[in-house]
């Protein structure tokens, strides 16, 4: 079994204008992935572009992995033109994933956040008090799955076109301060850095157990290059730049320091 | 009916035997540990380790890393753990496997260096030392080792007398004249020379005019910058008598052989292990098919066999 593979891609459907979900099946025997973990998936033919990019895996059983991504840069819209049959070489799975929670938790996702939280909140369905927030409805990709199979739901979008007007992370704060019995439960969350930064005061305030999993561009993603790091507080109460792609992506939010 | 002779791919540089001419660029491949899940290291001609100094560094702030056109800016800079946690650590499992083990080493003053020279110079499973000169001296203004040849002749020179192991100095192409530096190195008493360490550059995102890395500037490697490695180890080769290491930009063997075409002895493999964990050996393969298919029975008839 190796973590650098070929694999065919089986189907690459455009779920909307930004958003499509690619399935792929590797072509030889490959390592099952946890929750939170992810791949750097190749997303050119040539040198341009060269690096292959990372991806959470959004589905995953012993035959095929699944990635949910969102059309960016000149990498995702590469991907988002392969066609079935097409080979692509893959690295993963990579990174440490997410901790298994024990019972009931709160999963906070922004935007395509959703893609790496989807494999916790189907593995432990109806577990999850799910927080999804996006830009406009358009983007709450997938929101009828992930509320599926969470517990509760609660939806925001910054222009108010569904669910509450305004921010994932004030919805959040209402919620917790309304129930203070749920500050025991684990928090999981993926977003942009404006989300898990308004969630980190927060996680202080309510001495919360909580999760992020964070993005760093990456070139290796398997740990050589040091190029994608994230400041975090060690042990002796300093500083020290961990790498996303292996001590991370998913690390204690408290612990994370932005630049 | 004759057997055919298998044919020779081993490469001497200095004291070194290397089985086959692929090296690991420093910096591609940590400390080996992350790549022997993907291959074995027994099959590369030598491991060049991530730089290391006396004393751990942090590392700049990120962002490190932007992709641009076939080539990636990077500014990881000297971020390591250290060369006593390296010899603690790291070293004893990479005595486990039967390759040199080169240790790339730096310091931002002459004394720092001779003192990273020492420490290393007595651990048992370093097999030779790659100084990199392309940092700054913090004595002299900031202004790079490698880019004045007063400096790096004095900081050559001091390294030579502190250590046994075979030397190879890297050098920096960010030079009006890169075979200037490495007669400089030779004359310092150098077993070898390697080259190109990166070429330094910088992007800007137009939106908020911001420079895509937070160290504003950083070292440009990958494919974009092949042609000037080629051409930078050409004119090293042709001016000095030690042994050339080449690197720069190879993605597969044909560029690999490039290097070899031109004069270097070795070549080293960086950016490429990022895109493909596996990049070596196909390279090593690559080479060897090529021998073959050729009729080349010792790689050093091709090394230095450019026709002009």
């Amino acid at each position: 079994m190796t973590k650098y593979f070929p694999a065919e891609i089986i189907s690459n459907i455009r779920i909307n204008e930004s958003f499509h979900l690619l399935t792929i099946a590797p072509l030889s025997e490959n390592i099952q992935p946890r929750a939170g973990q992810f791949y750097m998936l190749q997303t050119g033919a040539g040198s341009d572009p060269l690096l292959k990019r990372p991806f959470s895996v959004y589905v995953f059983d012993e035959k095929r992995l699944q990635f949910l991504f969102r059309i960016r840069g000149k990498g995702t819209s590469y991907l988002s033109r392969m066609h079935v049959g097409d080979t692509i070489y893959a690295i993963g799975p990579l990174g440490n994933g997410y901790p298994i929670p024990n019972e009931e938790f709160i999963a906070i996702a922004g935007g395509i956040g959703i893609a790496s939280l989807m494999p916790l909140l189907r593995q432990f369905q109806n577990k999850a008090f799910l927080f999804y927030g996006a830009r406009a409805k358009s983007e709450l990709v997938m929101l009828e799955e992930a509320s599926s199979l969470s517990k509760e739901t609660f939806i925001s979008t910054n222009d108010g076109s569904i669910g509450h007007a305004g921010l994932v992370t004030e919805l959040f704060t209402d919620f917790i301060d309304s129930n203070p019995t749920f500050k025991n439960l684990p928090v999981y969350c993926c977003g942009s850095q404006p989300m898990l930064n308004a969630i980190q005061p927060i996680a202080e305030r309510y001495n919360l157990s909580c999760y992020a999993s964070i993005e760093e561009r990456m070139a290796c993603g398997t740990g050589v290059c040091l190029g994608c790091v994230a400041k975090v507080k060690n042990e002796e109460n300093e500083f020290s730049y961990k790498r996303v792609c292996k001590e991370g992506p998913v690390f204690n939010l408290r612990d994370v320091i932005w630049e | 009916m004759g057997i055919i002779p298998k044919p020779n791919h081993s490469v001497q540089i200095a004291s070194l035997r290397l089985k086959n001419p692929v090296i690991t660029a420093s910096g591609t491949f940590g400390y080996g540990e992350e790549y022997a899940e993907f291959f074995d290291l027994n099959s590369l001609g030598a491991i060049v380790v991530k730089g290391l100094s006396a004393t751990p560094r942090k590392g700049p702030p990120p962002p490190r890393i932007v992709e641009t056109s076939s080539g990636m800016l990077n500014a990881i800079g000297l971020q390591n753990i250290g060369i006593p946690a390296f010899l603690k650590e790291k070293l004893p499992y990479l005595r486990q496997f039967d390759i040199p083990v080169i240790v790339n080493f730096f310091g931002d003053s002459v004394q720092e260096y001779v003192r990273a020279a020492e420490l290393l110079s007595d651990a048992e499973g370093v097999h030779a030392l790659e100084m990199n000169v392309s940092c700054p001296n913090k004595e002299a203004g900031w202004c790079i080792f490698g880019t004045d040849p007063a400096t790096l002749r004095h900081v050559a020179s001091e390294v030579r007398r502190a250590t046994n192991l075979p030397l190879i100095v890297k050098l920096s192409p960010n030079v009006t004249n890169i075979a200037l530096m490495a007669k400089v190195v030779e004359d310092s008493g150098a077993d070898a020379v390697s080259l190109i360490n990166t070429l330094t550059g910088m992007c800007v995102e137009i939106e908020t005019r911001k420079p895509m890395l937070a160290n504003i500037t950083g070292g440009l490697s990958g494919p974009a910058i092949k042609p000037v490695a080629v051409r930078m180890v050409w004119e090293v080769c042709k001016s000095v008598g030690i042994p050339v290491i080449g690197m720069g930009g190879i993605m597969n063997f044909r560029d690999a052989l490039e290097f070899l075409i031109v004069g270097a002895k070795a070549i080293a493999v960086g950016t490429a292990n990022f895109v493909n964990p596996l990049a070596t050996i196909e390279i090593i393969k690559g080479i060897e098919d090529f021998m073959i298919s050729e009729g080349i029975n010792d790689i050093n008839q091709l090394i230095g066999s450019l026709k002009v």
